[in-house]
């Protein structure tokens, strides 16, 4: 795995893996209006749509950031910035990002998804899951979290969230999931 | 297996090892595997949500402290201006719209099997399906002979709110918030904030927001509410 981020960028994506509001605040300032001119420039769009692009590509940046996923890219956060906005801008980026999530996530378990009533599960508990996540207590919030976006294992978890061992951080996600389920079978039964 | 599941779920696995795992799935196993997906996606969504909300915060922080000294005169104005234009169309009220959410029924469940005729179970029906008029009723007549029972209650105060009753509705979250119930304090104290921003009491909706502070499942809304008004 190469990475060549410089120690002061290795800092600041370190800060907002952590979930450090000033450190992200301070790259949004950053890059915000180099970007704006850039784009108003180069690619003929007013400043308040490249305004728009900047805060969608920001968010994908930070996204990817706390996921995990941007350890292996090789350049400057400057640099993966305006590679991100320029393909945004190309394509019409917000039904296009809905749309490529959903044909990852479907195209990772391409076989298993395409059953109807599997799917169906499927969606319902994704439109459930984002409406509700909210409204979840701090612990439920924060154990999903860890799961499903950070991609931790079950002991890695029980660490971070001091439970006695990985069974009893399964059991506590279960009972996240429970909430979740009688919500999904609420809506359903009422219609 | 458990480990392997999970692992799944969270996209670690090799393509091959997907297959020969699929393939063991009893029909259970793929429901809670679907489903288990279909949450991560949830997660995933609300998560991009949040953090699309805290770069629209940081747009607005700029907006504010990058005024120039010569613009203060002019934002003096406009602001004269807005905050008119604001006790006019009652500007309390469009942040009535932007935080309202009817609450989620977490009861039902335990209902789920019971008398499905019983008054109790007709009221939380109601209230599942948005008929707000018929779940006021109902809780009303089953509050008469059940009056501890804080769950009914706290519902009672959202179906008040949704038939726009909304002193009432206060009454009834006070009643909720007197006695300290633990599970409902906090949710009644912020519909409570809510109903205050809906008949223009807010300084009382400013004093019950400063109490959920530091609410874990109100805190977050109840800071950027405060900084609203």
């Amino acid at each position: 795995m190469r990475i060549s981020f410089s120690k002061r960028e290795q800092d600041v994506l370190e800060r907002i893996r952590s979930g450090d509001e000033k450190a992200m605040e301070r790259i949004y300032n950053e890059h915000r209006n180099e970007f704006i001119g850039w784009s108003v420039e180069n690619h003929s769009i007013s400043e308040q749509d490249a305004l728009d692009h900047y805060q969608d590509t920001i968010t994908i940046f930070f996204e990817k950031v706390m996921n995990g996923t941007l350890r292996e890219i090789e350049s400057s956060v400057k640099t993966y910035l305006f590679g991100i906005g320029k393909n945004r801008i190309l394509q019409q980026f917000q039904k296009e990002n809905t749309r490529m999530r959903h044909e990852e996530e479907v195209s990772e378990h391409f076989r298993f998804l395409a059953e109807k009533e599997i799917n169906e599960i499927y969606v319902s508990a994704s439109e459930i899951t984002a409406d509700m996540f909210s409204l979840l207590g701090e612990k439920c919030k924060e154990i999903l979290k860890l799961f499903y976006f950070d991609k931790k294992s079950m002991s890695e978890i029980a660490n971070l969230m001091d439970f006695k061992n990985e069974g009893v951080a399964r059991t506590s996600k279960k009972r996240c999931l429970e909430k979740i389920r009688q919500q999904m079978t609420q809506s359903v039964n009422g219609g | 297996m458990e480990d392997k599941k999970e692992k799944y779920i969270q996209g670690k696995l090799t393509e091959q090892e997907r297959d020969s795992l699929e393939k063991e799935f009893t029909v259970d196993e793929s429901e809670e595997v679907a489903f288990e997906l279909g949450v991560k996606k949830g997660v995933e969504e609300a998560i991009i949500k949040d953090l699309r909300e805290k770069v629209g915060q940081f747009e607005h922080r700029r907006t504010v402290s990058g005024i120039r000294p010569w613009q203060l005169g002019i934002a003096a104005s406009i602001l004269l201006i807005a905050t008119f234009a604001y006790l006019l169309t009652g500007g309390s009220q469009d942040l009535y719209s932007d935080y309202y959410k009817p609450y989620p029924n977490f009861e039902v469940t335990a209902l789920r099997g019971a008398d499905e005729e019983a008054l109790i179970a007709q009221a939380y029906k109601a209230y599942d399906e948005q008929n707000y008029t018929l779940a006021l009723e109902k809780f009303e007549e089953h509050l008469r002979s059940n009056e501890e029972d804080v769950a009914s209650r706290f519902f009672y105060g959202i179906s008040l709110m949704e038939n726009e009753e909304f002193d009432s509705a206060i009454s009834s979250f006070k009643t909720i918030t007197a006695n300290n119930q633990r599970d409902y304090s906090d949710a009644a104290k912020w519909y409570a904030v809510l109903c205050y921003l809906k008949i223009g009491d807010d300084q009382s909706a400013i004093s019950l927001l400063d109490e959920l502070q530091d609410s874990e499942e109100f805190g977050q809304n109840a800071r950027l509410l405060r900084q609203d008004l």
